[in-house]
């Protein structure tokens, strides 16, 4: 029952761990294109950076279930 | 109701802290009920520990040991000393979440302030840990996995701290979520009986609601072991 638990715990973190990189990524991007005026530069920077961080974050969450 | 009331609680004492709002609210006084409920359990079972223990002692060794137990694994040799800490997170969640079922206490992990404040001293506390163990150097080492070539650094060091930063967000959200859900489900059946105004409609909105209460006490105790569970995953990453 625990292990069932654990999993669940773990499993129930994919999809905020990928979605909120590229939120923050897109956030952080948009704050420095409103510093530098560099608009949309750090912006598609940010998401990028923010959306691999995601899909990396939902990788090693993945590895880790099926590790057990 | 007004539902402001619902999440951000009715304030009892306006205080200010150097233009700070720290009044105290009945969210404060319901976190304050558990943290006592919390220590007087504790307390009586350590009041007079003897050899061949009793009752509320073993009750209170036996929990202690069950989690510990559960997490030895996880945390490994070294993380054992943070069991106390992971163990104290999950009793106050499952505190707080359990007294909040009864009437007119209010629900602290309605408002996601709690949540937040949970998520971001775990976190923050995970960083200190990697700080002290290895240094400012070795903190961004410890962010680079292994076998990356030195010229992607500087491209994986941001992609970490990003990811690093969603692990907050992930705590603090499912558990604000899972009580904010569970107790509107049963605001709004109790609501019913307020839009229908009929006595024969009764039993429905009662009867769901005491069903969807007693769901809540399995949802709280799995979100405070959920929760407590991830921290030590994180502390494990932390301790390496």
């Amino acid at each position: 029952m625990h292990n069932f638990m654990r999993d669940a715990g773990r499993a129930s973190s994919i999809a905020i761990e990928l979605v909120v990189p590229v939120v923050l990524g897109a956030a952080i991007g948009i704050w420095l294109d409103g510093a530098v005026r560099s608009c949309p530069l750090f912006l598609i920077i940010g998401t990028v950076l923010g959306a691999v961080a995601g899909f990396w974050n939902a990788y090693k969450i993945i590895i880790r279930l099926d590790k057990g | 109701m007004d539902i402001e009331i619902f999440h951000k609680g009715i304030v009892l004492l306006r205080l200010d802290l150097w233009g700070i709002d720290i009044s105290i609210t009945n969210q404060v006084l319901s976190m304050w009920l558990a943290t006592f409920a919390i220590f007087i359990v504790l307390y009586l079972g350590v009041l007079k520990t003897k050899i061949i223990p009793g009752a509320w002692q073993n009750l209170v060794e036996a929990a202690y040991e069950l989690f510990e137990d559960n997490f030895k694994d996880t945390l490994g040799e070294h993380g054992r000393a943070f069991v106390p800490f992971l163990f104290t997170l999950f009793l106050f969640i499952f505190s707080a979440s359990f007294l909040s079922l009864i009437p007119a206490v209010p629900a602290i992990y309605t408002n996601i302030n709690v949540t937040a404040s949970l998520a971001i001293m775990v976190f923050v506390f995970c960083q200190l840990i990697v700080l002290k163990n290895r240094g400012p150097l070795g903190y961004f080492k410890h962010l680079i996995p292994e076998g990356v070539p030195p010229y992607l650094f500087g491209l994986i060091i941001p992609i970490e701290i990003l990811g690093q930063l969603a692990r907050p967000f992930s705590l603090s959200i499912r558990l604000f979520a899972n009580n904010l859900a569970g107790h509107t489900v049963v605001f709004v059946l109790l609501s019913l009986l307020l839009v229908f105004k009929s006595i024969w409609i009764v039993p429905f909105p009662v009867l769901g609601s005491i069903l969807v209460s007693s769901f809540e006490v399995f949802v709280a105790l799995i979100q405070a072991y959920i929760f407590s569970y991830l921290s030590a995953t994180y502390i494990a990453d932390s301790l390496g």
